[in-house]
C-alpha cells in the first residue's frame, strides 16, 4: 500500500519529474541543433558549435536550476510532510487518548453496571432459593406431620381393635364360665319335674307366639 | 279298622319312635297269630286283619305315622317315658290329638327346652336367656367385682 504522505515517495516523484523535464529539454535542444545543422553549411560549423555549447551550457544551467529548485521543493515537501505527520500524530494521539479515556470510562461504567447487575441477580437468586427452600421445608414438615398423624391414627385404630377383640374374648370367657357354673348349679338344684314344667311353659309360649300353630 | 288301630297307637305313644316301635310289636304279634304260633290269643285290635291284608294294613299305618311331622324337643337332661307322657299330653292339649314328639338331648341348654318345628329352631332355654342378656350379666358381674 503506497502512502502518498511518505517523504521518500514524494522525493522519488520529484526526481522523476525533474528527470523528465531534463530529457524533454535535451530533446528540444537536439532538435534545434539538427535544424541548425540542416540550415547552415560547413562554414558555419564553428559558430554552430559555439551556439551549441552555449545552448548546452544554458540547458545545463537550467537543469541545475531545476534540480536545485526541485531539491528545495522536495525539502519543503518533506518538511511540510513531517509537519503534517507531526500534526497528525499529535491529533491522532489526542484522539486516541480521548478514545482510550472514553473506553476506560465506558469500561468502568460497564463494569459497575455489571457488578450491580450481578449483585442484583445474586440477590434475586438467593431470595428465590430462600423462598423455595422455605416452601420446601414447610411442605416437607406438613407432609411429615400428615404422615405421622395418619400412622398414629392407624396405630390407635389397631390398638382399639386389639383392645376390643381382647375384651370381647374376655367377655366370652366370662360367659363360658358363667354358663358352666350355672349348668353345674342347675343340674344339682333343678329336678326333672322342674325341667318338665319348663318344657310345658315353653310349649305355651310357642303356642302364643304362633311358632307352632 | 286301620284308622282305629292308628288312633290307638298314637293315643298310647307320644313320640314317633315309640309309635313305630309299638307298631312293630303289634305287627309281630299279628304275623305270629296269622302265620305261625296258634297259641297266641287274638285280641280285639286284630279284628279285620287277615293273612291277605296284614302287610298292607301295617305298611299303611307305618306310612301314616311317618307322615306326621314331630315336634323336636331338645332337653338339657334325659327324661323318662313318664315325663315324656306328661309333656306329650300337654302338647296334645295345645296342638291336637295326633301330635308327636321327638326328644333329643343337649346339655348346653342348662335348663328349659329348645324346639325345632318344620326345620325352624327356637331356643327357650336358660342359655338363650343368658345370651340375650349378656351385656347386663357382664355389667352386673363387673359391678360386683368392683364393689368387692
Amino acid at each position: 500500500m503506497i502512502n502518498i504522505m511518505d517523504p521518500l515517495f514524494l522525493m522519488t516523484i520529484t526526481w522523476i519529474f525533474s528527470a523528465g523535464a531534463i530529457i524533454i529539454l535535451s530533446l528540444a535542444l537536439w532538435h534545434e541543433h539538427k535544424q541548425l545543422i540542416g540550415l547552415s553549411s560547413q562554414s558555419s560549423i564553428e559558430s554552430a558549435k559555439k551556439k551549441n555549447a552555449n545552448i548546452v551550457r544554458r540547458a545545463i544551467r537550467l537543469a541545475r536550476h531545476i534540480l536545485g529548485h526541485a531539491g528545495e521543493e522536495s525539502a519543503e515537501i518533506i518538511a511540510d510532510t513531517k509537519q503534517v505527520r507531526a500534526n497528525l500524530d499529535a491529533k491522532y494521539e489526542a484522539e486516541f487518548a480521548g478514545y482510550f479515556e472514553e473506553l476506560r470510562t465506558l469500561g468502568q461504567k460497564t463494569q459497575t453496571e455489571n457488578e450491580l447487575l450481578l449483585k442484583q441477580k445474586a440477590d434475586e437468586l438467593f431470595e428465590k432459593f430462600d423462598r423455595h427452600l422455605s416452601s420446601f421445608l414447610v411442605s416437607t414438615e406438613q407432609k411429615s406431620i400428615t404422615a405421622l398423624e395418619t400412622e398414629m391414627q392407624s396405630v390407635r385404630a389397631k390398638l382399639d381393635e386389639y383392645k376390643r377383640q381382647q375384651l370381647a374374648l374376655i367377655d366370652e370367657n366370662i360367659m363360658a364360665i358363667i354358663e358352666k357354673t350355672l349348668g353345674i348349679v342347675l343340674n344339682k338344684k333343678l329336678e326333672i319335674s322342674d325341667q318338665v314344667d319348663l318344657v310345658c311353659e315353653a310349649l305355651e309360649r310357642a303356642k302364643s307366639e304362633k311358632f307352632i300353630p | 279298622m286301620m284308622q282305629q288301630l292308628l288312633n290307638q297307637i298314637l293315643q298310647d305313644n307320644f313320640t314317633q319312635d315309640a309309635a313305630l316301635r309299638t307298631l312293630r310289636e303289634l305287627k309281630e304279634q299279628a304275623l305270629l297269630l296269622l302265620f305261625g304260633n296258634s297259641q297266641v290269643k287274638q285280641t280285639a285290635w286284630m279284628e279285620g286283619i287277615t293273612k291277605d291284608n296284614a302287610y298292607e294294613i301295617f305298611d299303611a299305618i307305618e306310612a301314616e305315622i311317618k307322615k306326621i311331622e314331630p315336634l323336636v324337643i331338645y332337653m338339657p337332661c334325659d327324661i323318662s317315658g313318664e315325663k315324656v307322657a306328661l309333656i306329650g299330653t300337654k302338647a296334645r292339649q295345645l296342638f291336637g290329638n295326633n301330635f308327636l314328639l321327638e326328644i333329643k338331648s343337649d346339655p348346653g341348654l342348662l335348663a328349659g327346652p329348645a324346639f325345632a318345628w318344620n326345620g325352624v329352631y327356637k331356643d327357650y332355654s336358660v342359655r338363650e336367656k343368658l345370651a340375650g342378656q349378656k351385656g347386663a350379666t357382664l355389667w352386673m358381674l363387673k359391678e360386683a367385682i368392683r364393689k368387692q
